[in-house]
């Protein structure tokens, strides 16, 4: 481990989360959702995080993201210490403003505001950090180029088909260049091809813009894919090397 | 003019009003003197013009309802009202008096009971827009979350639904007006509304619908960011 430590440490890491736990409840009741996690992924890396349900994904998922405070550990994103248990936990003051600038999120289902159109859709993001009108714009037309999406610019989300929706919320993900992205399940209502055209773009997106990526699936299609993946049961992860 | 009940009300004379109100018509006249003439206590034989006088006396109409005075320069109108009501029979009311009947009576009372429909109206109003805006917001739980996972603030989140309550109260309006614009001439009575009446309730209907987007907002607020993730 501390060798490890001191490679992950000499390579700054996207994502180094190390001794992780994170227990519900207190007394009989305590249930651990994690026991001293580690885990790290490079910039431009994107790996894969698998295992059956209720075994800790979501909360893991949700400790990287900054919505629940884990019971132990430390977490660093783009090499910036964000949590660390030992010395008073949270690092920031405004988690809000934490998950806006340094954590993309792209879900199962896209969840796009319905009356925006594409490019307001990816725009709301850096003008929430506070980019002007035109800035936030101009990085919304940049992403949409790169996700082959700019002749759907200014069309409605109703009027996108399923794949340009999920494509849209990548991009939307990658607005305010976050050094990591958290991907939930993002391939599950798509059928093999579209998958894994997903898989390429996000793999695309994430050596382009050097964003590490970690996406929890399901997926069968779409493991071979991952060069690294962390399985998780029982609140414990072990890293296994893909065929990707 | 309109009457306080919403009725057509013209301004005619006394005596072109009481001709309207007691004069009889042509076969009513008929009748009554057919049924005199046949009566032998008015059509005596040896009586000569007696029927006639009767007849004259029926047709004749000697009922006042009131008598409008123009008070003669210098004279003080309180003083002579006052004068005039000492016949008990008689009542006599001042222009002032006869403004507040017709104001603070009739018309407040009218007023009164609009006023009623329209604090009925616009609290029912407030509900169903409220449900509405409650329902709608409820529908887009996990959007919302969503929205504050990837850094949505509050009042963005709020603004949002704001909007979205307006939006509804707008439309809401413009049909409202519409529909009272071109179908009032259809309807029996109408309720003068004037431009700044239109404005009041334009103001209305927006406070309305700000109102009834509070339980919306507050259950957004509610919303945990952590319910984005996972299952």
């Amino acid at each position: 481990m501390a060798t490890g430590l001191s490679l992950k440490q000499a390579h700054p890491q996207a994502i180094l989360i190390e001794g992780l736990s994170k227990r519900y409840g207190s007394g009989d009741t305590a249930v651990d959702a994690l026991k001293n996690v580690d885990m790290h992924v490079a910039p431009g890396e994107v790996v894969g995080l698998i295992g059956p349900s209720g075994s800790g994904k979501s909360t893991l998922l949700k400790c990287l993201g900054a919505v629940i405070e884990p019971t132990a550990g430390r977490m660093s994103i783009g090499g910036e210490a964000i949590f660390d248990s030992g010395k008073g936990g949270w690092k920031h003051d405004d988690l809000r403003a934490l998950r806006r600038d340094r954590i993309g999120f792209i879900f199962q289902a896209p969840y796009l505001i319905p009356f925006l159109d594409a490019t307001d859709n990816v725009a709301l993001l850096p003008m929430l950090a506070g980019k002007s009108n035109r800035q936030a714009r101009q990085r919304a037309l940049e992403l949409l180029q790169a996700l082959d999406l700019a002749h759907r610019a200014s069309a409605r989300v109703s009027q996108l088909s399923g794949g340009e929706q999920q494509r849209i919320s990548i991009a939307r993900a990658l607005a305010n260049q976050p050094p990591v992205i958290l991907a939930d399940e993002p391939t599950a209502p798509l059928d093999g091809e579209r998958a894994l055209n997903v898989m390429r773009i996000l793999r695309q997106m994430a050596q382009q813009y050097q964003t590490a990526i970690i996406v929890v699936t399901h997926d069968e299609k779409i493991i071979p894919t991952f060069r690294r993946i962390y399985h998780i049961r029982d609140g414990q992860t072990y890293e296994e090397r893909g065929q990707g | 003019m309109v009457s306080s009940g919403g009725d057509p009300m013209i301004f005619i004379p006394l005596k072109d009003a009481q001709e309207a109100q007691f004069l009889k018509d042509n076969d009513t006249i008929l009748n009554e003197r057919a049924r005199t003439a046949a009566n032998p206590a008015f059509n005596r034989p040896g009586v000569p013009g007696l029927l006639d006088a009767v007849i004259a006396g029926q047709s004749a109409n000697h009922n006042v309802n009131a008598v409008l005075v123009q008070v003669a320069q210098g004279r003080d109108p309180e003083q002579l009202a006052q004068e005039i009501r000492r016949w008990k029979r008689l009542q006599a009311y001042t222009r002032v008096q006869m403004e507040e009947i017709l104001v603070a009576k009739l018309i407040a009372t009218a007023a009164k009971q609009i006023g009623l429909f329209l604090v009925i109206l616009a609290v029912v109003s407030a509900a169903i827009v409220s449900f509405i805006i409650y329902t709608m917001t409820l529908g887009k739980i996990r959007e919302i979350a969503v929205l504050k996972l990837i850094g949505a603030r509050d009042r963005t989140i709020a603004g949002m639904i704001l909007q979205e309550s307006l939006g509804l109260g707008l439309v809401g309006f413009i049909v409202g007006k519409s529909a009272a614009t071109l179908w009032a001439p259809y309807f029996p009575k109408f309720v003068l509304l004037e431009s700044g009446d239109t404005l009041r309730g334009f103001f209305a209907v927006m406070l309305i619908c700000t109102l009834a987007s509070v339980v919306a907002i507050r259950a957004a607020l509610r919303v945990d960011p952590a319910t984005a993730i996972g299952g």
